[in-house]
């Protein structure tokens, strides 16, 4: 397999290919989020959701691949008539699927105690009291999540240039900008909904 | 023999000059202008002759290719805006 492929999928797999392993890295986040109380807040980012059932879970997950999906279609649209919904779908479901290890990472008992010992921290303006062992695990900890985190921004930059053949800087700022400010609104507004 | 298209002076676009008969040699002279599919590279004519033995179909092209559907197609989309470059000029 040429590296190409490994970082634009969309260049070589069908649609129906792509679209099949999106769905399964829906359900893959439904279930692990149910089981490891974490769930897919939006894309790109996962939370803890304290007793999380799993129709909610489900729901989280759902919503933020919809918005996205929503989003990015219209954008498309507005770029290039030609851009297909299956593309857009494809390019939402597949750059999410890195984040599911960060899902099943967030359930390993070091990792899972030295998160809530920060958010601790945070809330009490506590002195945040870290061994070696913890910084250390803080440390892996980042050097696998961000790798993953910019393959997965990496995955749907490619899927939405290749969905929507957009080549020139002004369109790709704009591509950026939107999904940046997207992120945080849907963020903010997702956790006051309260499910 | 690969058909120059492309100046290697100036990488102006060349014109047809001169003819000739390969039966009789016939010589024609004159200043030419290169038809449409000619001016394209030979990747880009390639693809023209791919899209046409399949019937005019992106997604056969794809699957024959081994590519995905939108990959083909966003060639086919650059190459209708490179013709209709080349037909403005």
């Amino acid at each position: 397999m040429k590296w190409q492929y490994i970082f634009n999928p969309f260049l070589k797999y069908t649609e129906k290919q792509l679209l099949i392993v999106s769905i399964l890295g829906l359900a893959g986040f439904g279930f692990l989020g149910f089981l490891f109380d974490h769930a897919l807040i939006s894309i790109f980012k996962i939370g803890e959701i304290p007793d999380l059932s799993l129709i909610n879970s489900f729901i989280y997950s759902g919503l933020s691949y919809l918005s996205a999906i929503i989003l990015l279609l219209i954008l498309g649209k507005i770029f290039n008539q030609k851009t297909r919904i299956i593309d857009i779908v494809n390019c939402v479901g597949i750059s999410q699927l890195p984040l599911l290890l960060v899902l099943i990472m967030s359930n390993i008992p070091i990792l899972k105690n030295l998160g809530k010992n920060i958010n601790h921290s945070a809330e009490n303006t506590a002195k945040l009291n870290l061994q070696f062992v913890d910084i250390a695990a803080l440390m892996i900890l980042l050097s696998i999540t961000l790798p993953i985190l910019i393959y997965s921004i990496i995955l749907i930059y490619n899927g939405f240039k290749t969905a929507t053949n957009i080549k020139s800087w002004q369109k790709i700022s704009i591509f950026t900008i939107v999904l940046l400010f997207f992120l945080l609104l849907y963020q903010l507004s997702i956790l006051n909904l309260n499910l | 023999m690969k058909l120059p298209i492309i100046c290697p002076s100036c990488e102006s676009a060349l014109n047809v000059s001169q003819m000739k008969c390969s039966q009789c040699s016939t010589e024609v002279n004159g200043n030419y202008d290169l038809p449409l599919f000619l001016k394209l590279n030979r990747d880009d004519q390639d693809f023209i002759l791919e899209f046409l033995l399949t019937s005019g179909s992106i997604k056969e092209m794809a699957k024959q290719a081994e590519l995905s559907y939108p990959t083909m197609r966003n060639k086919m989309d650059d190459l209708i805006s490179k013709i209709k470059n080349l037909k403005n000029q």
